[in-house]
């Protein structure tokens, strides 16, 4: 069963498409999480969905309805603003109860369910105040307030946190996701952070120029990204990409003008998907060690002399950033204890089996 | 120059001498206990002063002398007429302009005049500016349309209206029978009961742009998140007109009221124009009734008392509207506070 299903939407402005044959399923209590870079169409598709935006070709259904051309006032969507639009002139509680009186809830009901509400949110001091008398987190929970008074469909949240400080923030996420997986309504949230996404969401959608790159858990979106730009654009810092050259004639890969050691279900697939000349390897920087020239190198690990750029201590690890010969920046995730120095020159190695491939249309083989 | 610098850095070293706890350091306490209250302080803000002298010069000259002089006059007998008999004659003037006949259904036009524009003025004044906050195409030309009552002259816009609303020959007859709404011509200005109207059509005609325009600019200031945040709670436009955006016009419109009520009621020149305050004194206000006291009869103590009158009921009018906007405002504070 489905709860959400947006299927092959697309939206125009103009000339351009904003949003390109967007297809979602989401199951009932679902966490969706849209990121991509500002500008890839998550917030148009969000606003689609809530009703603010016409869709120029496709349908949206929630439940068994569909809703595409259904007032937004009439979608039983509620949505937590970037801004949280709270009304400035109403208190408090008469924000959190607006949409019970736009029902026709009567006086003490309405009242009844915003200090409900208000309680749930840890806020019920606040309810005789002005939005101009809260602080930023104060304001954000009363947002929410706002949205789940009314116990709605479904949950729209357009970058709630990123009003907030670093600090707030991190506290928010953790508090959100904990109240979606309490009242269990399927949620759409649009992010550009790529950390909220990997950490509150069931599932991700990544967009890029309207079009949707990967939908999938976080693990898959980490571990096997479906392009350059998904692979590229999740983690931090992120992935690095070397170019490589590969011989289809001979299934052989090279990396550094090294052979890289192919299994042979992996060499298969690479002389299916991808034709003869260069490619692009990517590894993650916790994948990568550096070492001393004088250890020894082992078979399935591959190498590359490289000298240190500049350390950023991060407090619990210390990322490296280093240059091959060639001029190329890679990076690497090292232990706390890591003793190098600017100027240093080690060998960085790779473990093969954290290697992904990408096609010369940037699309990853494996 | 130097005295100016001088006064500068006399003051910061002032400041310095006030350590970090902001207790004055005994130099400074010592220093500052020289001269009278007074003389520190001007010694200190002279420059300040020098600089908002001119405008003073200007107001005093402008504003204060001649209602001075007004109030002065009015407990004078002042008759152009018979300058022998000028004197201080206490409250004569007043209690004469008050027994005057027309003196209270003066008063009474005044009102209807006044109360008749400004609500015309706000109810236009709204809707255009509700219209022209659409998105609709060509929405920057209606808006230049719609300023042009504004930039004609006034007296330009009362002869033109008194030629539309002409009994003879007028344009809004022709129509009017054209529709057979009517079937003999009206002589709207010339009718004791259209008269009134007719003058305050003209003047909202002429005067609801500077409406449109100051509600305009709020209304572009309304986030659009709270129109959809609204929306998606289940406001329909109604609603959202209603809860949203009027509960944002109320401060402008209490100044815009303010400031129109003010103007209106003093206002001289459309009655003047277009009716003279006839016919048979249907349109007679204070403001006429001073006009012909002063420059018609000579009788400058009592048109005095008149205008004094007038500028103690606009006082007590407004004090009064303040007075019930703030208890308003309380019993909403205490209210919200008991509730939350």
């Amino acid at each position: 069963m489905t709860d959400l299903n947006l299927s092959h939407v697309s939206k125009g402005f103009g000339g351009t498409l904003a949003v390109e044959d967007f297809c979602l399923e989401a199951e009932p209590g679902e966490f969706i999480v849209l990121v991509g870079p500002s500008g890839c169409g998550k917030t148009t598709t969000m606003r689609m969905i809530a009703g603010l935006e016409d869709v120029t070709a496709g349908t949206i259904a929630l439940g068994d309805l569909d809703i595409t051309e259904v007032p937004a006032r009439d979608r039983d969507v509620a949505m937590v603003f970037q801004n949280y639009a709270l009304y400035p002139h109403m208190s408090v509680l008469d924000n959190i109860a607006f949409s019970l009186k736009m029902r026709g809830v009567s006086r003490d009901a309405r009242e009844h369910q915003a200090r409900d509400v208000a309680e749930l949110l840890g806020i019920s001091h606040l309810l005789g105040r002005k939005p101009r008398e809260l602080s930023g987190g104060q304001r954000q929970r009363v947002a929410l307030g706002r949205a789940i008074v009314r116990q709605p469909k479904l949950f729209l949240m357009d970058e709630p946190l990123s009003n907030l400080d670093a600090k707030l923030r991190v506290a928010m996420r953790a508090e959100i996701v904990k109240l979606q997986r309490q009242l269990g309504i399927t949620t759409v949230y649009v992010t550009h952070d790529q950390v909220e996404a990997m950490t509150m969401g069931h599932r991700i959608v990544v967009m890029k120029d309207g079009v949707v790159q990967q939908i999938g858990t976080p693990e898959q979106i980490y571990d096997r990204p479906a392009n350059r730009f998904v692979a590229e654009f999740i983690g931090t810092p992120p992935m690095n990409f070397a170019s490589g050259e590969w011989a289809a004639e001979h299934d052989e890969l090279r990396l550094w003008g090294e052979p890289v050691p192919l299994e042979s279900a992996r060499a298969a697939r690479l002389r299916a998907d991808v034709a003869s000349g260069p490619i692009e390897l990517g590894f993650r920087p916790e994948h990568v060690h550096l070492c001393s020239s004088s250890s020894p190198s082992t078979t399935s690990a591959i190498e590359v002399p490289v000298h240190i750029e500049l350390i950023e201590n991060v407090g619990n690890s210390r990322i490296v950033e280093t240059v091959t010969p060639s001029g190329g920046a890679l990076n690497a995730i090292c232990a706390s204890d890591f003793r190098g120095a600017v100027g240093d020159r080690l060998q960085l190695r790779v473990d093969v089996q954290h290697l992904h491939v990408f096609n010369q249309q940037h699309a990853r083989v494996s | 120059m130097a005295h100016f610098h001088d006064s500068i850095r006399r003051r910061d070293s002032e400041y310095k001498s006030v350590d970090s706890a902001g207790a004055l350091q005994p130099a400074a306490a010592a220093r500052s206990r020289r001269g009278t209250p007074v003389m520190r302080f001007l010694k200190r803000h002279w420059i300040s002063y020098l600089f908002v002298l001119p405008a003073v010069v200007f107001l005093v000259g402008l504003l204060l002398i001649p209602i001075v002089n007004v109030i002065v006059d009015s407990f004078f007998n002042v008759n152009l007429l018979r300058p022998d008999a000028n004197g201080f004659v206490g409250l004569d003037n007043f209690v004469r302009a008050v027994s005057e006949p027309l003196f209270w259904s003066n008063v009474w036009n005044g009102v209807v005049w006044t109360v008749g524009s400004v609500f015309g003025e706000f109810v236009v004044g709204l809707a255009t500016a509700l219209l022209l906050n659409q998105q609709v195409r060509g929405r920057a030309l209606f808006r230049a349309i719609m300023i042009t009552p504004w930039v004609v002259p006034i007296v330009v816009a009362a002869m033109t209206w008194s030629w539309i609303l002409n009994g003879e020959y007028g344009i809004l007859n022709a129509i009017l029978r054209e529709l057979g709404i009517i079937s003999d011509n009206v002589s709207w200005l010339g009718n004791k009961w259209t008269a009134m109207l007719a003058v305050i059509n003209t003047n909202v005609w002429r005067s609801f742009p500077f409406w449109t325009l100051s509600y305009l600019a709020v209304l572009q200031t309304i986030d659009r998140a709270e129109l959809e945040a609204a929306e998606l709670d289940g406001a329909n436009a109604l609603q959202r007109l209603w809860y949203i955006v009027l509960p944002k016009l109320k401060g402008i419109t209490l100044i815009l009221s303010i400031l129109n009520v003010i103007w209106v009621f003093n206002n001289f020149d459309f009655i003047w124009l277009m009716t003279q305050g006839g016919p048979l004194n249907a349109t007679e206000t204070l403001a006429i009734q001073t006009y012909l006291l002063a420059f018609e009869q000579y009788r400058f103590g009592e048109a005095s008392a008149v205008a004094v009158i007038m500028l103690l009921m606009l006082l007590v009018a407004i004090g009064l509207y303040f007075y019930i906007q703030r208890r308003r405002a309380r019993r909403i504070d205490a209210y919200t506070a008991n509730k939350g």
